[in-house]
C-alpha cells in the first residue's frame, strides 16, 4: 500500500486545492460540475482506503523532531469518509441556493479548500501535522463567513476567526510547554513517558484550544455570531462538520497522544468533564431562548458537540463509541436542519422561528426532512442520533466512571427534553398551523435541494437502522485503546 | 579572506556615496545603475566574507589601551551581515521605482549607501567602542532618510528619532565604559568579556549597568519605554520603513543588545538576577503591547511598525532566556522576521505609492487591482501569523520551546504573550487581507490617486500615464513586483527548508 498512500494523498488533499484555486482564478463556467465531482472523486477515494491501515508517510521532515506526517488508521478512516460524505449534499444544495449569485464562484472555492485541509487534518499523524491543517481549515473557512459582504458578516467572519485563531493559540502554547511527548506521532500505546503533571497541563492547555473550534464553554460565544451570517450551505458545514475539527484534535491528542491511563485520575480531566457538562445544559437553554432559527441551530450545535466531548472525556469503550457515533449523526443532523433554514430563507425570507407557522404545507418534503433530523438530534428511535446516545449513556453509567457518569446522564436527559423542546414546536406550528391558516402560493424548492436533503435524511435512517457498519470499526478502535 | 577585506565591504558604499553628489548623476538611468552596482559589490564581499571568515582580529588602531577600534567576523555579525547583504540589493531595486514619485532621489540613495556601509560596520565591529561608534553614526545617517519630505511632520519625526536615539545611545555609553573598566580586554568573547576577578563584589552594580545598557540599545530596537519613534518615523519614504525600521536600525539595536547580553556580561551573570527580570518583563510586556496597538491603528505603515515593534520583542524576549537556546531562537527570528516583515512594507509601500491609500479602511477591494501586491503580502501575513510551514511558525516554535526549557515562571508569561501576539497579529494582518479581497457592498470605494513628485506633476506626460494607470486598473509597477515576487519565493524557500537555516544557525553561537 505504500506506493498506493501518495498518490491517495494527492487526490484527497491536492484535488481540492486545485480544484478550489482553478475556480476562484479562472472563474470557469462548469464551475458546478467541478465542484460537485471533486468530492465524489474524494468520497470514491477514501472509501477505496476504507478501512485499510495505511504505514506512516513522510511528506517533509524539517528537524529530527518536526515533520509532516501523514497515515490512515481506524479514526483517520472514519472521520475521512464522514467528512466526503457530507460534502457532497451541502455542495448539492449550494448550486440552488447560489443559482444567482455571480460570486459564487468564490463559495465554490473556498468551500473545496475546507475539504483539503479537513482531509489533511483527518490523515495528520503528528500534532504538527495536525495543527498546520487546524489552522488551514480556519483561514479556508472564515471567508464562507465573509461571502455575505456586509459589515455584519465581516464582523461575525473577524469573531470566527479570532477565536479560531486564539484556541490554535492555546494549542500550540500546549505543545510548546508539554515539550517531547507531544512531538510524537499519534500512536495507542507506550504512554508511560508521558504521565507527569507538566504534561497533565499541557494537555488541558491543548484540549481546551481545540474546544474553542467545537464550541465549548468557554469559548462558544463565536458559534451563534457565525453561523447565522453565513449562507445556509456555509453555516450547514461550519456546524456539522468544520466544528468536528476541534472534535478530531481532542480525540488525538487524549487517546493517541497522552493516553486513557495517565488522565484517568488527574484532576485535569474532571476540568474537562465540568466544562462539557455545563455546555450540555447551557447550549440547549439558550437554544431553547433563541427565537432566529439559524442562531438556534448554532446553539444546539454548542450542546450537542459537548455531548461528543463528555462521551470522550468519560474514557470508557462504550462511551467513546458513542461519541463517534454522536459525530457522524450530529453531522448529518445538522446539516440537514441548517439547510432546511437556507431553503426557507431562500424561497421565504423567514428567519425567525415565529415567522415559520405553516411552513409544512409551503414545503411539505423539505419539512419532513426536517422533521427526521430533529427527531435524530432528539434521539428518537430508530434514527442515528438515538443509537449514538444509546452507546453515551451505556458508556457513561458503568460502574467506574463515578459521579460525573450518572450526572452527566442526568443532564443528557433534561438536554434532550429541551432539544425537543427548542426543535418539535417548529414542526407541530409548521404542519398544524390551525384551520384558518391559508398556504401562501410560493415558490417550490428544486431538485437538487431535494434530492440533498433526503440523502441526509436516508442516511439518519438507514444509519440507526443498520448501525453496524460503524460500530465494527469502532469496536476494534475501542479494543485497541482500552 | 585576509581580515582587511573586512574594510572594502564596509569602505565600498561609503566612497561609493561620494560620487552622487556629482550633476552627472541627474539622469536617472546611468544613477541606477551605479548605485545598484555599488550595491551588488557590497553585498558580494559581503557574502565572502560570511562564507569564508577571516580568523584573525583586524586592529584598525588604538585609542587608549583599553580601546581599541577592530573589526572582525564572528557567527553573530556573519548571521546579521547576511540579512542585511541579501536585503539591500532588493531594497535598492524596489526603491528605483519608489522614489521615483517622492523626488530627491540624489540625497536619498547617498544617504542610503552611507547606512549600507555603516550597518555593515556595525555588524562587522570587533569591540564595543567599535560597535558604539558605528551606532551613533547609523543614527545620524538615517536621519536625512527619515526626514526626507522635510515637511513639518517629517522634521517632527525625525527630531523624536534623533532625539530617542541619542539618549538611548548614551545609556548604552555607560554600559559600555564600565565593560571597558572591568573587562579583561575590549574584543568580543562568546560568554562574556569580563575578567572574573572583577566581577566578584561588584556583581549587583555591573547588573545595573548592563539593565541600563540593554533598554539604551533596546530603544533601537523598539523596546518599551523607547518604542515611540517607530511608529513616528512611517513617515519616512517606504524603502526606509521597510529597509531601516524593520531591518536594519531595529535589529542593529538588537544586535548590539545581544552583543551586551551574550558577549559583553556574559549570560552566567545575568541569569536569575533582577537584570534578567526587569529586561524580559520589559519585552514581555512589548510584545503585547505592540500588538495591541496594532490591531487599534488604521494607518496601514503605523500598524506595521506597531507589529516591527511587537515582533522585536520576541527577539528581546528570546535574548532575556540566557541560554544557548535563547540565543539561536532569538538568530532564527531575526532572519525570518526581517524577510517578512520587509515584504509587508514593501506591499504597503506599493499600496501608498499606485494608489495613495494611507489607512487600512480605505483598502476595499484593491487586491483586483494589485493582484501580486495582495498575494505576496498575504503570504507574508501567514508567516507572520506563524502557519506552519511557514517561517514565522518555526521561529516562533524556537522561542516558545527555548521558553519552555527555562521554565520559570516569567518565561511561561513570555509563551502567554506569544500566544496572545500570534492571535493579535492574525486580526491585524487579516483585517488588512480581509479589506483586499472581500470588499463589502455598502462600502464607499476611495478614488485611487497615484503619488507624484513635484517634477512628476509638472509634466503632462506623467499624468496622463497614472490616469490611464487607474483607468486600466493597472496599478502595479514591474521593479516592485518582482522584489514581491523574490520575496514570497524567500518566504516560502526558508520556511520549507527551515532545517538547513537553523543548522546553521546553531553553528553560528
Amino acid at each position: 500500500m505504500l506506493q498506493v498512500f501518495p498518490i491517495a494523498l494527492l487526490l484527497l488533499i491536492g484535488l481540492p486545492v486545485v480544484m478550489a484555486l482553478v475556480l476562484l482564478l479562472f472563474k470557469p463556467s462548469k464551475a458546478q460540475t467541478l465542484t460537485l465531482l471533486t468530492p465524489i472523486l474524494t468520497l470514491l477515494c477514501s472509501l477505496f482506503l476504507w478501512q485499510t491501515p495505511i504505514p506512516a508517510f513522510t511528506l517533509v521532515r524539517f528537524t529530527p523532531d518536526l515533520a509532516f506526517l501523514f497515515a490512515q488508521d481506524t479514526v483517520a478512516s472514519l472521520f475521512l469518509t464522514l467528512v466526503q460524505l457530507v460534502f457532497i449534499p451541502a455542495i448539492l444544495f449550494s448550486f440552488e441556493y447560489h443559482n444567482h449569485d455571480e460570486r459564487a464562484h468564490r463559495m465554490y472555492g473556498f468551500t473545496l479548500l475546507s475539504l483539503a485541509a479537513l482531509n489533511g487534518l483527518c490523515l495528520s499523524q503528528n500534532l504538527l501535522t495536525f495543527y498546520l491543517f487546524f489552522e488551514m481549515v480556519t483561514l479556508a473557512s472564515f471567508p464562507l463567513v465573509l461571502h455575505n459582504s456586509t459589515m455584519s458578516a465581516r464582523h461575525a467572519a473577524v469573531v470566527y476567526l479570532g477565536y479560531s485563531v486564539a484556541g490554535a493559540a492555546l494549542v500550540l502554547a500546549g505543545f510548546l510547554v508539554g515539550g517531547a511527548p507531544f512531538l510524537l506521532d499519534f500512536h495507542t500505546s507506550g504512554f508511560a513517558a508521558t504521565s507527569s503533571a507538566v504534561s497533565g497541563y499541557a494537555w488541558l492547555l491543548i484540549v481546551l484550544g481545540f474546544s474553542c473550534k467545537a464550541g465549548m464553554f468557554p469559548l462558544q460565544s463565536w458559534l451563534p455570531i457565525a453561523h447565522p451570517e453565513a449562507p445556509a450551505p456555509a453555516s450547514a458545514l461550519l456546524s456539522g462538520i468544520i466544528t468536528k475539527a476541534g472534535i478530531l484534535g481532542i480525540l488525538r491528542t487524549t487517546f493517541f497522544l497522552v493516553g486513557v491511563e495517565n488522565l484517568l485520575h488527574s484532576p485535569v480531566r474532571n476540568v474537562m468533564l465540568t466544562l462539557s457538562i455545563l455546555t450540555i445544559f447551557l447550549g440547549s437553554m439558550l437554544a431553547f431562548k433563541e427565537r432566529l432559527l439559524k442562531r438556534r441551530l448554532a446553539y444546539s450545535s454548542v450542546s450537542q458537540l459537548s455531548y461528543v466531548i463528555f462521551g470522550m472525556m468519560m474514557m470508557t469503550s462504550h462511551a467513546l463509541e458513542g461519541a463517534v457515533l454522536q459525530v457522524w449523526f450530529h453531522a448529518a443532523a445538522k446539516i440537514t436542519l441548517f439547510l432546511v433554514s437556507g431553503a426557507i430563507i431562500h424561497y421565504t425570507e423567514h428567519t425567525k422561528v415565529s415567522e415559520l407557522l405553516g411552513i409544512g404545507k409551503q414545503m411539505p418534503w423539505v419539512m419532513a426532512c426536517f422533521s427526521i433530523a430533529a427527531l435524530s438530534l432528539v434521539g428518537i428511535p430508530p434514527l442515528g442520533g438515538f443509537v449514538a446516545k444509546w452507546f453515551l449513556a451505556e458508556g457513561a453509567l458503568l460502574p467506574q466512571t463515578g459521579f460525573f457518569g450518572w450526572f452527566g446522564v442526568m443532564v443528557l436527559m433534561i438536554s434532550a427534553l429541551l432539544t425537543a423542546g427548542y426543535l418539535l414546536p417548529i414542526l407541530s406550528e409548521g404542519f398544524f398551523p390551525g384551520k384558518d391558516y391559508e398556504s401562501p402560493k410560493g415558490r417550490q424548492p428544486g431538485w437538487r435541494m431535494h434530492v440533498s436533503l433526503s440523502l441526509l435524511s436516508l442516511f439518519l435512517l438507514l444509519g440507526g437502522l443498520f448501525p453496524h457498519f460503524l460500530l465494527q470499526p469502532l469496536q476494534s478502535l475501542s479494543a485497541l485503546l482500552f | 579572506m585576509p581580515n582587511w577585506f573586512i574594510l572594502c565591504a564596509i569602505l565600498t558604499p561609503l566612497l561609493g556615496s561620494i560620487a552622487m553628489t556629482r550633476p552627472m548623476m541627474q539622469d536617472r538611468q546611468r544613477r541606477e545603475r551605479y548605485i545598484m552596482s555599488v550595491v551588488l559589490a557590497t553585498s558580494l564581499f559581503t557574502f565572502a566574507l560570511i562564507l569564508k571568515p577571516p580568523t584573525e582580529l583586524l586592529k584598525l588602531f588604538r585609542l587608549t589601551e583599553h580601546l581599541t577600534i577592530a573589526f572582525h567576523v564572528d557567527g553573530l555579525s556573519r548571521l546579521f551581515a547576511s540579512i542585511i547583504a541579501a536585503l539591500w540589493p532588493l531594497t535598492t531595486l524596489y526603491a528605483f521605482d519608489y522614489m521615483h514619485h517622492e523626488g530627491g532621489e540624489q540625497r536619498f540613495f547617498g544617504f542610503f549607501l552611507i547606512a549600507y556601509g555603516i550597518v555593515l560596520g556595525v555588524a562587522f565591529s570587533g569591540s564595543m567602542v567599535t560597535m558604539y561608534l558605528f551606532f551613533e553614526l547609523l543614527t545620524l545617517s538615517t536621519l536625512p532618510l527619515v526626514m526626507h519630505h522635510m515637511d513639518a511632520k517629517a522634521r517632527y519625526a525625525g527630531l523624536r528619532y534623533l532625539i530617542y536615539s541619542m539618549t538611548g545611545a548614551a545609556l548604552g555609553f555607560v554600559s559600555v565604559i564600565f565593560l571597558s573598566v572591568y573587562g579583561s580586554n575590549d574584543f568580543f568573547t562568546l560568554g562574556g568579556m569580563l575578567n572574573p576577578l572583577h566581577i566578584l563584589g561588584n556583581e549587583v552594580v555591573l547588573q545595573t549597568v548592563f539593565t541600563l545598557g540593554f533598554f539604551g540599545f533596546g530603544v533601537k530596537a523598539a523596546l518599551f519605554p523607547g518604542y515611540q519613534w517607530l511608529p513616528l518615523a512611517s513617515i519616512a519614504p517606504t524603502p526606509v520603513t521597510a529597509l531601516l525600521h524593520a531591518v536594519a536600525v531595529v535589529k542593529a539595536g538588537i544586535f548590539a543588545c545581544i552583543r551586551l547580553v551574550y558577549y559583553g556580561y556574559g549570560p552566567d551573570l545575568l541569569r536569575g538576577s533582577f537584570a534578567q527580570t526587569l529586561t524580559m518583563m520589559a519585552a514581555i510586556f512589548t510584545i503585547a503591547f505592540g500588538s495591541i496597538m496594532a490591531l487599534r491603528t488604521d494607518h496601514f505603515k503605523r500598524r506595521l511598525a506597531y507589529s516591527t515593534i511587537s515582533n522585536l520583542s520576541y527577539i528581546l524576549f528570546s535574548v532575556t532566556l540566557m541560554t544557548d537556546r535563547g540565543l539561536q531562537a532569538a538568530g532564527l527570528h531575526m532572519i525570518y522576521h526581517a524577510v517578512v516583515k520587509i515584504t509587508l512594507f514593501f506591499g504597503a509601500g506599493a499600496v501608498l505609492a499606485k494608489s495613495g491609500k494611507e489607512y487600512v479602511s480605505q483598502l476595499s477591494g484593491l487586491a483586483g487591482k494589485m493582484p501580486v501586491t495582495f498575494a505576496s503580502y498575504t503570504l507574508a501575513s501567514l508567516a507572520l501569523m506563524g502557519i506552519p510551514p511557514l517561517p514565522g511558525f518555526w521561529s516562533k516554535w524556537a522561542i516558545g520551546s527555548a521558553a519552555a526549557d527555562v521554565g520559570t515562571t516569567l518565561a511561561f508569561w513570555g509563551i502567554a504573550a506569544l500566544m496572545l501576539s500570534a492571535l493579535l497579529t492574525a486580526l491585524y494582518q487579516m483585517g488588512v487581507v480581509v479589506q483586499g479581497y472581500f470588499p463589502t457592498d455598502d462600502q464607499q470605494e476611495t478614488p485611487s490617486t497615484p503619488r507624484m513628485s513635484k517634477r512628476q506633476r509638472r509634466s503632462p506626460r506623467m499624468q496622463l500615464r497614472a490616469a490611464r494607470a487607474i483607468y486600466s486598473n493597472q496599478l502595479e509597477s514591474k521593479n516592485m513586483n518582482l522584489t514581491l515576487l523574490l520575496l514570497s519565493a524567500a518566504i516560502l524557500l526558508l520556511g520549507i527548508f527551515d532545517g538547513y537555516v537553523e543548522q546553521w544557525v546553531s553553528l553560528l553561537f
